[in-house]
């Protein structure tokens, strides 16, 4: 006869029930918000390159300006990823016979290109262009973090819109001369804010926030 | 107050559906039947049971029930499932990317950026200069060449469309070999072997089996290579074929002169042009992107001053739409026309004695007609008025003495070394090409050819019919052909050669004036294919030719040293080195027979066919270019298809329906297309468009072996050497309906009823035009056309503009509708072709369309084209109604459409008033091309089609709204290379797509905050007005009304025409 009696302790479902539906879309809603972002997605990509190129070393150590190798990053959208060529300007001088190097000697007397993995990989529809941001004192680590600390390139930043936009509505505190973009460890004399807001006023660094910005 | 009365009720009888339900055309409030003022169709112009139905029609086609290719419901569902649960995993990373630098980077190279590189493109022997960009090492867009004189910055559709055909899948890809049908592939090395043999015989026979079949070129280094190979077999023969109509400009100089001239206008000096049958600014016209500017220089009416064209021809063409004058005469009368005009003009000029006599009146029927008769005499007194200055040209496709009675007119009005100059033609031959082809023809049956070598063009699809020349080639032991495709040519010679594209040889070419241009290749080409320079190097010795260095021998004197070859490359053309101006000596001309008798009548067998290059696909070569076949035709905006064009009264004597499939009988010779009813044809002239019809031109134009049918009709099947250029004795038989939809954009925005009415009511407020003479006495009559209280705003508008303000400003006086602009726009923003099909149900995705509409009566019709982009409204109506914020309104006026944030409501398309946005129905690229730059893949060829994407513009998806975006990528790369070196942005530096291709500058974009922009100086004039600017849209486009001027004695002036609404 019970067998259709619910028991008692059935009178707490209704509680957990409670808690449990009230707290697991925010539990949810929560996992998903933190789990998709960028931030947890993106930052932190670290892919095996074909050439194990330490930044820390050429950039830190030997103190070679970002822009010996990324020469194109004042004139064009692209910072671009140097030739074989620019490697071999040292390499055919210094640790010629290194194994780690051999894709780079390869690619240099074949002409066939070293197959370096992106790192910062924006979305197809998303146009960035270095130039215009390194002309105006936008320095590299803003975006990308102490390279020359790192043995391995990652991604500093999350690169999602939010965050560029961010800056491009405060980008006071990202501003610096533009003869320092290249420099690491560069900070701005005195107060950053008041320095920003002086530099931008002089220079009139407006940032568009329009769409066709950054999309067309 | 009883007008407002007038215009209330016809209001009201709009709204009233009393007299539209009876298929009747809008009627007044008087209840009389008012023909509209302008009409789009003759279908529209008629009410066609058909057009009724289409208009009622919410869509232009019943809806697919299922998505081609759509799973079953239950199919979906899983996977659907499926993609959910793998979705969590998939999600976390895209796909992985990699970088590709040069292995050595060379210097000045930037990756990611466009560099210009100045060639030219050869046809019909006269070059174009052009410009191509170089996207990292691949060419993605052409441009025109400003210093080249027959381009002067402006280039044609199928110059645009030429980056297409590069990186076309059916490309040849290698040599082949044929025996008895069957193809076997072979290489450039066993085509050398072979060779060596062949010509190791010839040599012995000093070539008297060898023939060389080339087409029409201009480059000095082929020519010089043609005299070494001629000098190596004296006894070899040389024929030029070209099936474009060339020969009666040559046989007509030689009847005046005694010697083959090339005729150069002035236009830009000419203040009365008389054109017969010649359609001066159509881009297969020699130097017609000249022309086209010279022409629409002299027709800017705000200075007071503009010329006046008078166009005598069969077929509307481009420029019988700018004329002011147009009188349809069937093209075989217009030797009488010129024969007229010589009789009264040289009655009146005194001419010299040694010009001859002058033509007698001719006699005919139709030149009796009052209004003929007016007409011509209103020119004759009009070129009588501007000795000196005035210019007479008639049309390639004439007949000699037409091109001698010009000669002599243009004689006669003392235009020759003042508006008319003509130069020494050195590439002209002793016969025409189809005489030429026929002797090769016979010599062929007659087994005396044993190698004959093709150099290009396709003549088994383009020889006269009568000539049968595929059975001829195949009586030659061994038949060469050197083509870009393996067509109809190849499939009958024993030996196919893959040709390099212009874009991947060296070469070098003359404009129409002689002016040298260096042929610079833009990549290495893509199947290790040989030019027709290598090929006849080849040919007369050479055992490994290098065409840079055969070029470079040519102009060793004149380009000698480094510094001016480097000069010249970049210019694009040697300065300078354009032919010696003469000035030769008119013989008297004889009395010319007119057969004007034969001529008359519109039954079958008295009519006459003209065979016409056609606009998009010229003479059948680039029928593989599915922009080109999906361009719609400037005037009938068909697509995907060619017809015959008849007359409205001739079809209606013949009994044949607007869109019938009909028989076209040339003596014995018949084939069946669509037929099109043409107002403003000539009557008892029909005219059909050449290079239609292909059979093995590819998967886009037609391939008969892989199932895929032609595209249009062959005329070439009725062309013969006697009816070459026109046929005569033509008859017409019509099927009824053609089993197809016609893929034409014309009606495809004709919404419902009342909307019609409404559209017929405002069509003159959209298309305003008026004459010379009403805007010098009442320049404000233009922006009378509406009458709308003042415009007023309920609130502050929330962006202030105070940097850039970007408008443009379309001159419809200006615009000749030859649509460059639509393939440039095309080409620069990555839009997708959509198919004929699609096309029909309305689906095309071209962002700038160039409206035509017709007005008048339609058996002389007058033709008046209006391109429309995005307004770029600063009200816009489409940003107010997105739900997800997908097309948003930029600081500098322009509406941003932002792809990713788009979920295709399409409620922006339909809340826009003009009617410019397109929705991407598929995912177009990937089902027509096969490909996206998205794509993974590893196969060649798609990767190869990916090349001509332009990486500046992100490429669309299935589902998602696009538009013009005024080029909103170039405007960003100039503004952020004059922001790097801190200096303000010039005007024209920012050139749009469709302004930088435009042969006759109808289009200026710029900064309307800047005072000194020409653009703000146009928007100024009297007549800019913006369209539905009554709406308080504020568009940023606006457009120069159209000013004709009409001669006072043939259209006497009257009153305001355009009749004015009151807006609210």
């Amino acid at each position: 006869m019970n067998l259709f009696v619910f028991p008692r302790w059935a009178n707490k479902t209704r509680q957990i029930a409670g808690v449990v539906l009230g707290v697991a879309p925010i539990y949810l809603i929560g996992l998903i918000w933190y789990g998709a972002s960028p931030k947890t997605t993106d930052v932190g990509y670290m892919p095996e390159q074909p050439v194990p190129y330490s930044h820390a070393l050429h950039a830190g150590q030997l103190g070679i300006d970002c822009r010996y190798c990324h020469n194109t990053v004042e004139d064009s959208s692209h910072a671009a990823i140097p030739p074989a060529q620019t490697c071999m300007n040292c390499h055919s001088k210094v640790w010629t016979t290194s194994p780690k190097l051999a894709p780079i000697r390869e690619s240099y007397a074949t002409g066939k290109a070293v197959e370096w993995i992106k790192v910062h990989d924006l979305p197809d529809y998303a146009y960035f262009n270095h130039s215009a941001h390194v002309t105006r004192g936008i320095g590299c680590v803003s975006c990308h973090g102490r390279v020359d600390q790192m043995e391995q390139v990652y991604q500093h930043e999350p690169l999602s819109m939010g965050w560029c936009l961010d800056c491009h509505r405060n980008p006071e505190k990202n501003l610096r001369p533009p003869e320092e973009v290249t420099n690491m460890t560069w900070a701005p004399p005195g107060d950053p804010v008041e320095f920003g807001k002086a530099f931008r006023e002089k220079n009139h660094i407006n940032p568009p926030t329009d769409c066709s910005t950054c999309h067309r | 107050m009883s007008s407002i009365d007038d215009k209330a009720k016809k209001r009201l009888s709009v709204l009233s559906n009393t007299a539209v339900g009876s298929g009747a055309p809008a009627s007044n409030a008087a209840g009389e039947t008012a023909r509209p003022t302008y009409w789009k169709s003759l279908a529209e112009l008629e009410q066609s049971a058909e057009f009724l139905e289409f208009a009622s029609r919410e869509f232009a086609a019943p809806l697919e029930h299922e998505p081609p290719n759509s799973p079953g419901r239950r199919r979906f569902m899983q996977i659907m499932g499926a993609s959910m649960s793998l979705a969590g995993l998939d999600a976390c990373r895209w796909r992985e990317d990699k970088i590709l630098p040069l292995s050595r980077r060379p210097e000045g190279t930037i990756p990611g950026s466009s560099r210009y590189f100045a060639t030219a493109m050869d046809l019909n022997g006269s070059a174009v200069g052009l410009f191509a960009s170089s996207y990292d090492g691949r060419p993605i867009k052409i441009e025109g060449n400003p210093a080249h004189p027959d381009s002067l910055g402006g280039a044609s559709a199928y110059h645009q469309a030429t980056v297409l055909g590069l990186y076309d899948p059916d490309r040849s890809e290698g040599v082949a070999t044929r025996t008895g049908g069957a193809r076997k592939s072979s290489s450039w090395q066993e085509f050398s072997k072979a060779l060596t043999e062949i010509l190791t015989a010839q040599r012995a026979a000093a070539g008297a089996g060898l023939r060389i079949l080339a087409e029409r070129s201009s480059s000095p280094t082929l020519a010089e290579q043609k005299m070494r190979l001629m000098a190596a077999y004296p006894s070899a023969k040389w024929v030029t074929f070209e099936p474009i109509a060339y020969d009666g400009p040559r046989a007509g100089s030689v009847l005046s002169f005694g010697k083959a001239y090339r005729s150069h206008y002035a236009f830009d000096a000419a203040k009365v042009v008389v054109t017969l049958d010649a359609d001066v600014v159509h881009p297969t016209f020699p130097a017609g992107l000249a022309n086209a500017r010279a022409l629409t220089k002299g027709r800017v009416p705000d200075s007071g001053e503009m010329n006046r064209v008078y166009a005598i021809e069969s077929a509307v063409t481009l420029t019988g739409g700018i004329s002011d004058h147009r009188l349809a005469v069937r093209s075989g009368l217009i030797k009488s026309v010129a024969a007229y005009l010589d009789a009264v003009i040289s009655a009146k000029a005194n001419p010299l004695p040694e010009l001859g006599a002058a033509q007698d009146k001719p006699a005919a029927e139709f030149l009796k007609d009052a209004k003929v008769a007016k007409f011509l005499d209103a020119a004759a007194a009009d070129l009588l008025a501007n000795i000196g200055t005035s210019v007479v040209v008639a049309g390639q496709h004439q007949p000699p003495e037409v091109h001698a009675l010009v000669h002599r007119l243009n004689a006669v009005l003392g235009n020759v070394g003042r508006t008319v100059f003509y130069t020494e033609d050195s590439s002209a031959e002793e016969q025409s090409d189809q005489a030429s082809l026929k002797a090769l023809s016979d010599e062929l049956n007659a087994g005396k050819v044993d190698t004959l070598l093709i150099l290009g063009g396709n003549p088994v699809f383009t020889a006269p019919a009568d000539l049968a020349f595929g059975d001829a080639l195949s009586k030659a032991k061994n038949s060469i052909h050197l083509s870009l495709y393996e067509d109809e040519t190849s499939e009958r010679c024993s030996w196919h050669l893959n040709a390099a594209h212009y874009l991947e040889s060296w070469g070098d070419a003359l404009s129409w004036n002689g002016t040298l241009s260096i042929v610079q290749p833009l990549i290495a080409p893509l199947y290790n294919g040989r030019s027709a320079l290598e090929v006849v190097a080849q040919f007369a010795g050479s055992e490994k030719p290098d065409a840079l260095a055969l070029v470079r021998m040519t102009h060793a004197f004149g380009l000698g040293s480094e510094h001016a070859w480097r000069r010249a490359l970049s210019a694009g053309v040697l300065e300078g080195s354009a032919a010696a101006r003469v000035e030769p000596k008119l013989k008297p001309l004889g009395k010319v027979a007119l057969a004007e008798a034969e001529l008359g009548g519109l039954g079958n067998g008295k009519l006459e066919l003209v065979f016409g290059v056609d606009p998009k696909i010229v003479d059948g070569r680039y029928a593989n270019n599915a922009w080109l076949q999906e361009l719609p035709e400037s005037l009938t905006k068909l697509t995907w298809d060619n017809a015959v064009f008849i007359s409205p009264r001739t079809a209606k004597e013949l009994g044949v329906a607007d869109a019938d499939s009909v028989t076209l009988s040339v003596g014995s010779r018949q084939i069946t297309l669509l037929a099109l009813v043409a107002p403003g044809h000539a009557d008892g002239c029909l005219r059909v468009t050449l290079g239609h019809g292909r059979t093995s031109a590819g998967h886009v134009g037609g391939l008969v072996s892989d199932n895929i049918d032609p595209v249009g009709g062959n005329a070439y099947a009725i062309r013969t050497v006697e009816g070459y250029d026109i046929a005569t004795g033509v008859s017409v038989q019509s099927h009824g309906t053609v089993s197809y939809r016609v893929s034409s954009t014309q009606d495809i925005y004709t919404v419902g009823e009342i909307g019609q009415q409404g559209t017929q009511e405002r069509l003159p407020e959209l298309v305003r035009e008026g004459t010379l003479e009403e805007l010098k006495t009442k320049p404000e009559f233009v922006a009378e056309v509406v009458e709308h209280n003042p415009l007023l705003s309920l609130w502050v508008p929330p962006v202030s503009y105070d940097g850039h303000k970007w408008g443009m400003s379309i001159d419809l006086n200006k615009c000749i509708g030859c649509s460059a602009c639509v393939t440039a726009c095309q080409a620069e923003n990555n839009i997708p072709v959509v198919g004929k099909v699609n096309v029909a149900k309305g689906r095309e995705m071209l962002w700038l369309r160039v409206d035509r509409y017709y007005k008048g009566e339609p058996e002389d019709a007058e033709v008046s084209f209006q391109p429309i982009p995005c307004q770029q409204c600063e009200n816009a109506p489409c940003e107010q109604v997105c739900p997800v914020g997908a097309t948003m309104h930029s600081h500098e006026g322009l509406n941003d459409m932002v792809y990713n944030r788009c979920i295709g409501t399409r409620y922006c398309s339909n809340n826009c008033p003009y009617k410019v946005r397109r929705f991407n129905y598929f995912n177009y690229n990937m089902d027509t091309i096969g490909v996206t730059p998205y794509t993974p893949t590893d196969d060649p060829k798609a990767k190869v089609k990916a090349m001509v994407f332009n990486p500046e513009v992100t490429v669309r998806s299935r589902g998602v709204m696009e538009k013009c975006t005024f080029c909103v990528q170039r405007i960003q790369n100039t503004k952020i290379k004059a922001k790097n070196v801190k200096r303000p942005i010039e005007d024209g530096e920012i050139k749009t797509a469709c302004q930088q291709t435009c042969p006759t500058g109808a289009i200026v974009f710029g900064d309307l905050n800047d005072g000194k922009a020409q653009v703000t100086a146009l928007q100024k004039l009297p007549r800019s007005y913006a369209l539905l600017g009554e709406l308080n849209n504020k568009p940023r486009v606006q457009y120069l009304a159209r000013i004709k001027n009409p001669n006072p004695t043939l259209s006497p002036p009257q009153g305001a025409q355009a009749p004015t609404t009151e807006q609210g």
